[in-house]
């Protein structure tokens, strides 16, 4: 009888567990309201920002429409698990809508269920697409079609630390990589031979390469057919038009110095611990920073320094677009995610998202929302990004690569040996862009 | 009587048919697939285009990363499970003598079971900073431990080693505990010393235990991409010495960068590697694993 009970018991609680399960994932039990799967991929603070924005939007728009989104976090990989979807010819199991970044954008262009911004622009009922940033556009925009909708931006800042700059008698932030290798000579500490506080810690890899080559001149293109924008990129170019050479010969005066640290370890943490004078890291960190460092010290950010004295190019766009997907072949169903997505790039909820998370806006209308000026006044680090992306030409852009994880592995080994002295400058360059133009002729022979 | 003994034959096969099913599903049909599709030239949505031979074979074999990815696997293994054995002998045999407080360390010696792979990463990760890490710290040295491509898979695999501790502990303190008691009581009379009876009994009382262990360990060694993907693949964690596996290599090249060319063909490649070490390890088990 004992034994009877406990298996009821079991089989009770199991029951719950499904049902309680069950409840919280399910579709909204009225059937009048409309079920938007939306896949993301972020995590911790940013995580909950994107929740709190889903929860306002089904509270309010959502409401009134007839409209529920499901938020649903991912993995890091979005990308993949859409192609192998896409692979397995499972077009019914696409989310509606999925945060992917820009290198994503390719592969997502050849699946059939793809709706592209493009295609629905003109019936934009919530947001006016005239107040979002050209450059974050131009970032989500591949063959001539606005693929995704630009939702986090982020972007290439140096971080400082002004005590130690102060210290040194540094009185401005360096302009280029010329004088960052100078102030790297003054603000490093050696004892004996082992140098106890860096001048500069960053690992260059595709996302830091894409800046210092993408802004040299008024703008440069990392690959062919404008870095893979107007059609798939078949090679690099940065090897022909001397700017990866340009760019190698300059950092090379970083490299020389003795105070470069080229491996990220725990970058944010090293950097509030006071470890190093100026560290290369995207916008989006600030905020970690921000809490890292509370009132230790005194620290800013300055835009990236440039390659060559004169370069007007500016920093490339990173970050996250959101693209849409017609899984069921409903014109219903899609025009519900494009109210969703066109409601996550308006204005107040950028607002909202980039005093959560640090990213930058994608929408101009941001700034022109009450209470914009007080937090730019408390958090000047925040309009020094703002500037810096304003400033920057919108043909700057981290390359549609296709194959891009395989070129950041080329070009940090590349780089991490240049600065190990164990490539030479020709070596180095040479490496980066034979080994790239290989891969991408591999990938083009297999897929053309 | 006929259709009895059928029906006898056939119970048998039909019990194991679920597991049939599945092998064949995921294990066999997968296999086969790979093996094929490695000859030939493949695209990204995994669509085979033409015959190439062993073409994908001989560039993957010439890739430079691809070398040292079976380098570092070879590192792996050799140090991960011999040592990782070792310790759970050393305190099964410590722990071998049932007493009060037995249970409390018996406990604590398998805990490492119940840790998450990525939990430990994370947790050695702090450890193993060069500048504000505890090991440096201790130690007095800057060694850049996970960046440093001389100490980068040492680093990994004492992560390894840690976690497989609890396992390989459990298992051989019931092999211990299992000797015949009055076989160690009368060497002991007999004069024999704790090293003469760990090696002269223990060893060759446990070596069906020990040789499990080896072989499942050294196989799941030759396959391990867990940890090198949690500290080269993720957006936080990423080192930039090279400590891929022959599997994470494989999975970068199929999945980040759908290139199923050098993914097959790396497939196969860690399949054989791996197959003649089990063939080398049941040949030893012949000449030195006792069943009595």
């Amino acid at each position: 009888m004992k034994k009877i009970l406990g298996i009821a018991a079991v089989l009770l609680a199991s029951a719950c567990a499904v049902f309680a399960g069950g409840a919280g994932e399910a579709a909204p039990a009225d059937p009048n309201v409309r079920n938007v799967e939306f896949w993301h991929t972020m995590t911790g603070v940013n995580a909950s920002a994107i929740d709190a924005l889903v929860d306002e939007f089904n509270n309010t728009i959502g409401k009134e429409e007839g409209i529920h989104v499901e938020s649903i976090f991912q993995g890091n990989d979005n990308s993949e698990k859409l192609k192998t979807l896409a692979q397995a010819g499972d077009m019914e199991n696409f989310p509606d809508a999925a945060q992917i970044a820009g290198a994503g954008i390719p592969s997502a262009y050849g699946y059939d269920s793809l709706v592209p911004v493009e295609e629905l622009k003109d019936s934009a009922t919530i947001l006016d697409l005239d107040e979002l940033e050209p450059n974050m556009i131009r970032a989500y925009t591949y063959m001539d079609q606005m693929i995704g909708m630009p939702f986090s931006c982020s972007a290439l800042l140096l971080y400082y630390n002004q005590d130690m700059f102060d210290e040194a008698g540094i009185d401005a932030p360096p302009q280029t990589i010329a004088e960052m290798a100078d102030d790297i000579s003054r603000l490093m500490v050696k004892d004996g031979d082992q140098v106890v506080r860096y001048g500069l810690n960053v690992a260059v890899r595709r996302y830091q390469m894409a800046n210092f080559i993408g802004g040299q001149g008024d703008y440069n293109f990392f690959g062919d057919n404008e870095g893979g924008r107007t059609a798939p990129m078949t090679r690099v170019t940065f090897g022909d038009d001397g700017t990866l050479r340009a760019f190698l010969t300059e950092w090379q005066k970083v490299i020389e110095t003795g105070g470069y640290k080229p491996t990220e370890d725990d970058i944010n943490e090293e950097f509030a611990l006071q470890l190093h004078a100026m560290v290369l890291m995207s916008t989006a960190r600030i905020g970690k920073i921000k809490s890292l460092v509370g009132d230790n010290f005194n620290w800013s950010v300055a835009p990236l320094p440039k390659v060559n004295p004169d370069d007007k190019g500016g920093i490339a766009v990173g970050g996250s677009c959101i693209v849409m997907f017609d899984p069921q072949n409903d014109p219903e169903q899609v025009d519900a995610t494009w109210k969703f997505v066109q409601y996550m790039a308006s204005a107040e909820p950028q607002f909202q998202f980039h005093k959560d998370t640090g990213y930058i806006p994608v929408n101009k209308g941001v700034y022109e929302l009450d209470g914009i000026d007080e937090w730019f006044a408390e958090n000047p680090e925040y309009k020094v990004a703002v500037d810096a992306i304003h400033a920057s030409n919108p043909n700057v852009q981290e390359p549609f690569d296709i194959i891009n994880w395989e070129i950041d592995s080329i070009i940090m080994n590349h780089m991490l040996a240049f600065a190990n002295g164990t490539e030479t400058l020709d070596q180095c360059h040479d490496g980066i862009v034979n080994e790239c133009n290989q891969k991408l002729a591999d990938y083009h022979r297999a897929n053309g | 009587m006929r259709k009895k003994g059928l029906r006898a034959a056939a119970e048998p096969l039909l019990y194991l048919l679920p597991a049939i099913i599945f092998f064949i599903a995921f294990t066999y049909y997968p296999f086969l697939k790979t093996a094929i599709s490695s000859f030939f030239l493949v695209d990204s949505m995994g669509r085979a285009k033409e015959f190439v031979g062993f073409e994908n074979y001989l560039r993957v074999l010439a890739t430079p990363q691809f070398r040292i990815a079976v380098k570092n696997t070879i590192v792996y293994m050799i140090l991960n499970a011999p040592v990782s054995i070792l310790i759970s002998l050393i305190l099964a045999i410590i722990a071998n003598k049932p007493t009060r407080s037995s249970r409390v360390y018996e406990t604590m010696f398998a805990l490492t079971m119940a840790i998450s792979m990525s939990v430990a990463a994370m947790i050695f990760r702090m450890a193993y900073n060069p500048s504000i890490g505890a090991l440096n710290h201790i130690l007095g040295t800057r060694i850049n431990w996970l960046n440093d491509p001389g100490w980068a898979m040492i680093a990994v695999s004492v992560i390894a080693t840690w976690l497989n501790i609890g396992y390989n502990f459990l298992f051989l303190l019931a092999a211990v505990r299992g000797i015949d008691k009055g076989l160690l009581e009368s060497a002991e009379i007999d004069g024999a010393g704790i090293f003469r009876r760990t090696l002269g009994i223990i060893i060759p009382m446990v070596s069906p235990t020990l040789f499990f262990l080896v072989v499942t360990q050294m196989a799941k060694s030759m396959m391990m991409s867990s940890l090198a993907l949690i500290f080269t693949n993720s957006a936080t964690l990423s080192t930039t010495a090279n400590i891929d596996t022959m599997i994470s290599y494989m999975y970068k090249q199929a999945v980040n960068n759908l290139n199923y060319n050098d993914g097959y063909a790396t497939a196969i490649i860690a399949f054989i590697m791996t197959f003649i070490l089990m063939l080398i390890s049941f040949r030893f088990e012949k000449k030195g694993v006792h069943y009595n």
